[in-house]
């Protein structure tokens, strides 16, 4: 079940409902692990299993370190719960990937045999709601949170279905206390969280769907004949693409969680505004770059014990967080791509934060990091290293090449709905950008908020593209 | 809470009464070839005696000529229900399914693909039967729970854009056998009194592709199977007898063949009413079909329409 389908709409509504219907906390936190388990279940009951076996665990695991009386064994029941979800994200997600690379491996030594590949199908979400109930143990195990003695509230945590499959990965300090605590309706965070969902479907539907289109055609079947110029825009629009999508998920997520007066820690915060890599990487994605930062580079000594390993722990940080977007080199390098950027951007600074203070100052700072981070999108989209390569190498060629400008001039014609709509959102957003969200408006008559409303409905009516409400970072 | 949820109920009331409004007097087309629904139900519903309903795709409604039916078979009331296979089997049965009532004879015409189908629902089938809403709304009233999910999660949204754009349905009907006559004739006026196009019938023949083998799924297979049992079951239930028959085909490739014959086998075993006569009997040379392989051209159809009475007639016999 997605976000985008009326259906989701109606469970939604549905759960709403029985939700504050209900006066207890136990009753309204079950309604939502149940809810959380229909809405799973959607994809596959196996699946659903899988989440409640993470769950369990370390529930179990959580209150065993608590009544563990030294820290070696404290220490044992954390290397439970840290290889049970490992194991469990690293079978389902990573095994062909180390299978294949073992193999390539092995031939390059000279040994030829064919790689073990298992045939499973990748759990939804799973990278998430493993990751968020791993760093439930962690900070138990640092003594930073209580472990909760209430199945029900720990699954409400893990499970809960606004933020189940794609985030943000919340922290059990945020978001558990929430489930633990007598829930109030408020009528004003109802109210944002409606808007929010539906900047976060407009973002969806029209913006990212929309681009999705030509970035699947030049990406996929088109790439053997399309040009530099196709494919630079491409790049171009999967920035937007894959920015608008992910940012549509954590909008609606963090909505549909306000409904039920639950409060999501924010993902996105008009990251392609931002005027440097670190900027950048404080900007986007924010729930999972903050869990690297505790639960790699933080441990790993971040920044304490000199530059030098200050920038091995980086480099390690980014190259795991591209591993974790997925099984493959080119995410790797992606990871590293970028950590070098941070490293090269904090040392080239100084180590201090530089924010231009007028828009002219700004721009080519916001320019310069955006085509940076463009340019890294092209290892995280082509299939493949030597797609990366080759798509790099044509863009490096045809850009220059005013034949092919001409040539491509009248595809760019057709895009002008799309390139329309591109520029008035993100106008929206850069005007908008002290707000969460850009249908956060100033004061004004409830009749003109309402035909603003109504104007972006009809857009996503007439514009929005019928995808079946796959989200990239499904996959991941 | 009330206030909040009396706001939002007022503001999506008002939503849906502009869309619907929008819809209804911006977007509702008219002549759309789905409004001869209407006068197919209003035929069904105004039969006195027994009828002969025959539910499929478009092989029936452009391969059958009801009032030769009625002259071959005259005890039974003759009602073509059928309009295109791009509703999907499970629409086509759920659309008759409340309407049967004792005494009549309801004969299954389906088209291979739409065996093929199971109970799955398309995005494809899902714009059509939201086009059939707009052009008849009692449709909601048989809409399968499944069907009404096809319709949310295809997208309503994005149907209801396609609708506002004017039905921009490109996309769809390219995926189909290509209707090449001017689209004025797919509409209303096409039809006779008995819901049978006749738009076609004076029409030379174009070149079409004939059916090309599909993968046969066993499980998707018996599914459809099970949804033809269960309606049978159900037309026992209000005293109406089922059958089934095979839609006419151009002599079919080698691989077709085999795929037809994986299907016939499925359905002599797991039919649990009777099949009217093999599938090579409704095997025709090319040069008698029109625009697709499920049309058999103007002058055809009587003799479709014969073939379909005389296998039926034995069993109608037996009764009496």
């Amino acid at each position: 079940m997605s976000f985008t389908t009326l259906t989701f709409a109606l469970f939604l509504a549905a759960v709403f409902f029985i939700h504050w219907s209900l006066r207890a906390r136990a009753a309204r936190n079950a309604t939502i692990v149940v809810a959380s388990f229909v809405f799973y279940s959607w994809w596959d009951i196996r699946f659903a299993c899988l989440m409640l076996g993470s769950v369990t665990v370390d529930f179990a695991v959580a209150l065993a370190m608590h009544r563990a009386e030294g820290q070696r064994e404290r220490r044992r029941w954390l290397l439970v719960s840290i290889l049970y979800n490992l194991s469990v994200l690293g079978f389902f997600k990573y095994f062909n990937f180390f299978s294949e690379s073992l193999q390539s491996l092995f031939s390059s030594l000279g040994w030829e045999s064919s790689p073990f590949l298992l045939e499973v199908a990748l759990p939804v979400g799973i990278s998430f709601y493993t990751f968020q109930s791993m760093s439930y143990t962690i900070d138990v195990y640092r003594r930073q949170l209580e472990p909760t003695r209430s199945y029900l509230d720990y699954a409400t945590f893990v499970c809960f279905f606004p933020q189940l499959v794609a985030g943000p990965i919340e922290r059990a300090g945020h978001l558990l206390g929430q489930f633990q605590r007598e829930r109030v309706f408020d009528e004003g965070l109802a109210r944002d969280g409606c808007r929010q969902i539906l900047w976060g479907v407009f973002k969806k539907m029209v913006l990212a769907d929309n681009l999705a289109r030509f970035v699947d055609q030049s990406y996929g079947g088109g790439l053997a004949n399309a040009s530099g110029v196709t494919l630079a825009l491409a790049t171009l629009f999967f920035a937007f693409q894959i920015y608008f999508d992910f940012s549509a998920y954590s909008d609606i997520a963090t909505g549909t969680a306000k409904l039920f007066g639950v409060d999501l820690m924010r993902n996105f915060a008009y990251p392609y505004f931002s005027q440097s890599i670190p900027e950048f990487w404080r900007r986007w994605h924010i729930s999972l770059s903050t869990w690297f930062r505790d639960y790699v580079f933080v441990p790993l000594g971040g920044s304490r014990r000199g530059k030098r390993l200050w920038v091995r722990n980086i480099i390690i940080t980014f190259g795991i967080s591209g591993l974790w977007h997925g099984a493959s080199w080119n995410f790797v390098i992606w990871g590293l791509l970028n950590g070098a950027a941070v490293v090269a951007w904090t040392l080239a600074a100084g180590g201090k934060v530089q924010r231009a203070p007028t828009f002219a100052g700004r721009l080519p700072r916001m320019l310069l990091t955006f085509a940076f981070i463009n340019l890294t999108w092209v290892f995280f989209r082509a299939a493949t290293l030597q797609d990366s390569v080759m798509i790099l190498q044509r863009i490096s060629t045809d850009l220059w090449n005013p034949a092919v400008w001409s040539a491509f001039w009248p595809r760019l014609i057709t895009l002008t709905e799309v390139l329309v709509h591109l520029g008035i959102a993100l106008a929206l957003e850069y005007v908008q950008r002290s707000r969460v969200h850009p249908l956060q408006l100033p004061p004004m008559p409830r009749a003109l908020r309402w035909l603003i409303y109504t104007v972006i409905i009809f857009d996503i009516l007439i514009v929005g593209t019928r995808n079946k409400g796959s989200f990239i970072y499904f996959q991941f | 809470m009330k206030p909040f949820i009396k706001s939002l109920a007022i503001f999506l009331i008002l939503q849906a009464a502009l869309l619907t409004a929008l819809l209804w007097f911006g977007c509702r087309q008219p002549n759309s070839f789905l409004h001869a629904a209407n006068l197919k139900h209003g035929l069904l519903a105004q039969a006195t005696g027994p009828r002969l309903i025959l539910v499929g795709g478009s092989n029936i409604v452009q391969g059958v000529d009801s009032p030769t039916l009625k002259s071959l078979l005259p005890n039974l009331e003759p009602a073509s229900m059928s309009l295109t296979m791009a509703l999907g089997l499970p629409f086509v049965l759920d659309e008759v399914r409340y309407t049967i009532r004792s005494g009549d004879v309801v004969v299954i015409i389906p088209e291979y693909e739409l065996l093929l189908q199971g109970r799955h629902v398309s995005s494809a089938n899902a714009s059509f039967i939201f086009e059939m809403i707009l052009s008849r709304p009692a449709v909601l009233g048989s809409l399968s729970p499944r069907a009404a999910q096809a319709i949310l999660d295809g997208g309503l949204v994005a149907l209801t854009g396609q609708a506002l754009r004017g039905f921009d349905m490109e996309h769809v009907k390219k995926s189909l056998p290509p209707l090449r006559q001017p689209p004025a004739l797919r509409y209303v006026g096409a039809f006779n009194d008995y819901g049978d196009a006749i738009w076609h019938r004076e029409l030379p023949p174009v070149p079409f592709a004939n059916l090309s083998p599909k993968p046969v799924k066993p499980a998707v297979l018996a599914q459809s199977i099970e949804m033809l049992n269960e309606f049978h079951e159900l037309c026992s239930s209000r005293g109406a007898r089922c059958f089934f028959h095979y839609p006419p085909l151009p002599e079919p490739s080698e691989a077709v063949l085999g795929m037809i014959q994986h299907i016939d086998k499925a359905l002599v075993a797991g039919l649990q009413f009777p099949i009217l006569s093999p599938p090579d009997e409704s095997f025709l040379p090319l040069d008698q079909f029109h625009n697709s392989y499920y049309h058999v051209s103007g002058p055809v159809i009587p003799k479709r329409t014969k073939q379909i009475a005389d296998a039926l007639r034995p069993h109608l016999d037996m009764q009496r």
